[in-house]
């Protein structure tokens, strides 16, 4: 069923309320940007079409679930799943179903919790598709968390060297770029991690050829494990 | 107003495409990759960006012999390339060329060529001793002198090699290995276009004698 324009930016800033209304934990706003396949289509195409899954980044120390839950409970989506920590509960992935009939033909929506390990950031889902919130076992890819999670003095760089209109789309606590969708100045913005380019490049090699990109996402590593102790034991 | 219309865009390309069959011929093709503000053109836009009217090519000047530079230099010059301009910077040591602008025609693209080497975990760009001056540099942000004899500015290293290729327009061109990470470094916010600017600086060394590099110091940019 093809997305109408207008059901389209219909989505697009529930999503956008739904998010820009969590808190984060040291106070303000939380850090939150699309990432993935949805992330690969709007920088590669300059689209946000609606075609495939949401996937959306947050980070995994932030205590959102509940707001997460309400929110989109709130915008007419139910969860559908989840992959979880083992030891501690807290969620890894959370699927958002869409569930009102005003949404009927959009994409669920999945919200990764990157787990911060050492110098990386690491990520996970339902790999083997078993339908368990605690899987048999864990697949997670690695992002450098650099890319993710700029310096003060990245940002403050960045914006010395950034037009007026990029220094307006620039957050200068985050590091995260707020570009417009649809039209310049738009209300409906597509959140991105500061270091983007290097992020396409890691997960997304040739991103630039810019041709329908199947598969998932590359990693540097990829690391298995049964239980998320052994996260704790190898961690930091 | 942007610079590339059709016609300067079909004669940019057969510009560049004089460039690689000279490079082929002395066999440096392997070596002579896309960057700067080209880069961003094909990886943004699939396309020169719009108002740049002069094009970036490097070349990893390690990798060839001073001869190899020579030849280039001369088949160049053969095929009328300096017709219109011809403007080139060298090592004062060894008297390699660091950089060279060119262009066939008045009504054709400008055409510069950056000769990068590695030194220190970075590849390196330079004017030589045009960049020492502080219309380019403030000295609050690189501590140099009058003197010196270059300015380099660098790229992680790790983020050109090892070159792959790329499609752009009907040509096979090289490009560095992780062409997002170069744009992050070089236009933070790159993806959306900003008319004018060069790249940034972020990380610079200070060249008093090129055949001394105990005395080249290198400045990584702290806001």
């Amino acid at each position: 069923m093809k997305i109408s324009e207008e059901l389209r930016r219909r989505v697009v800033i529930r999503i956008q309320s739904i998010m820009d209304m969590l808190n984060s934990e040291s106070g303000g706003r939380l850090r939150w940007f699309y990432a993935f396949g949805t992330f690969l289509e709007f920088m590669a195409s300059r689209t946000f079409s609606l075609n495939y899954d949401i996937d959306i980044a947050v980070f995994y120390e932030e205590p959102v679930e509940g707001q997460l839950r309400g929110g989109f409970a709130t915008y007419g989506y139910r969860l559908d799943g989840a992959i979880r920590n083992d030891v501690t509960g807290k969620p890894f992935n959370l699927h958002f179903k869409p569930d009102h009939e005003t949404l009927a033909g959009t994409p669920t929506v999945d919200i990764f919790f990157l787990y911060p390990y050492g110098s990386r950031r690491i990520y996970t889902y339902d790999v083997e598709r078993e339908g368990k919130e605690i899987p048999s076992n864990y697949l997670f890819k690695v992002c450098p968390r650099r890319w993710l999670e700029p310096t003060d003095g990245d940002i403050q760089f960045a914006l010395r060297g950034c037009s007026p209109e990029q220094r307006r789309i620039l957050n200068e606590k985050t590091g995260i770029w707020r570009y417009h969708l649809y039209e310049p100045d738009s209300q409906y913005e597509f959140p991105v991690p500061f270091n983007y380019g290097s992020i396409l490049d890691l997960m997304y090699p040739g991103w630039w050829y810019r041709q329908n990109y199947k598969g998932q996402s590359k990693s540097l590593e990829v690391i298995k494990v049964k239980s998320c102790k052994e996260l704790h034991k190898r961690g930091s | 107003m942007a610079y590339f219309n059709f016609e300067r865009k079909t004669l940019a390309i057969q510009d560049m495409k004089v460039m690689h069959q000279a490079a082929k011929e002395v066999g440096i093709a392997d070596y002579l990759f896309v960057s700067f503000g080209l880069l961003l053109g094909i990886c943004r836009e699939h396309d020169f960006i719009g108002h740049d009217n002069d094009i970036d090519m490097c070349v990893l000047a390690d990798k060839i012999t001073k001869d190899q530079e020579d030849q280039y230099y001369a088949k160049l010059t053969a095929a009328g390339m300096f017709q219109a301009r011809e403007e080139v910077t060298r090592r004062k040591d060894t008297g390699r060329i660091t950089w060279f602008s060119l262009r066939k025609r008045a009504n054709r693209s400008k055409f510069c060529h950056w000769f990068c080497f590695e030194w220190n975990g970075y590849l390196w760009h330079t004017k030589a001793g045009r960049w020492v001056k502080q219309t380019k540099f403030q000295r609050d942000h690189l501590k140099f002198e009058d003197t010196d004899e270059a300015i380099l500015q660098g790229t992680p290293a790790d983020y050109v090699y090892p070159l792959q290729e790329a499609k752009f327009k009907d040509m096979t061109v090289r490009i560095p290995a992780l062409p997002g990470a170069v744009l992050d470094w070089c236009y933070p916010g790159w993806w959306l276009p900003k008319s004018g600017g060069s790249s940034s600086h972020r990380v610079l060394c200070r060249v008093p004698r090129w055949n001394d590099t105990t005395r080249w110091s290198i400045n990584v940019s702290t806001p």
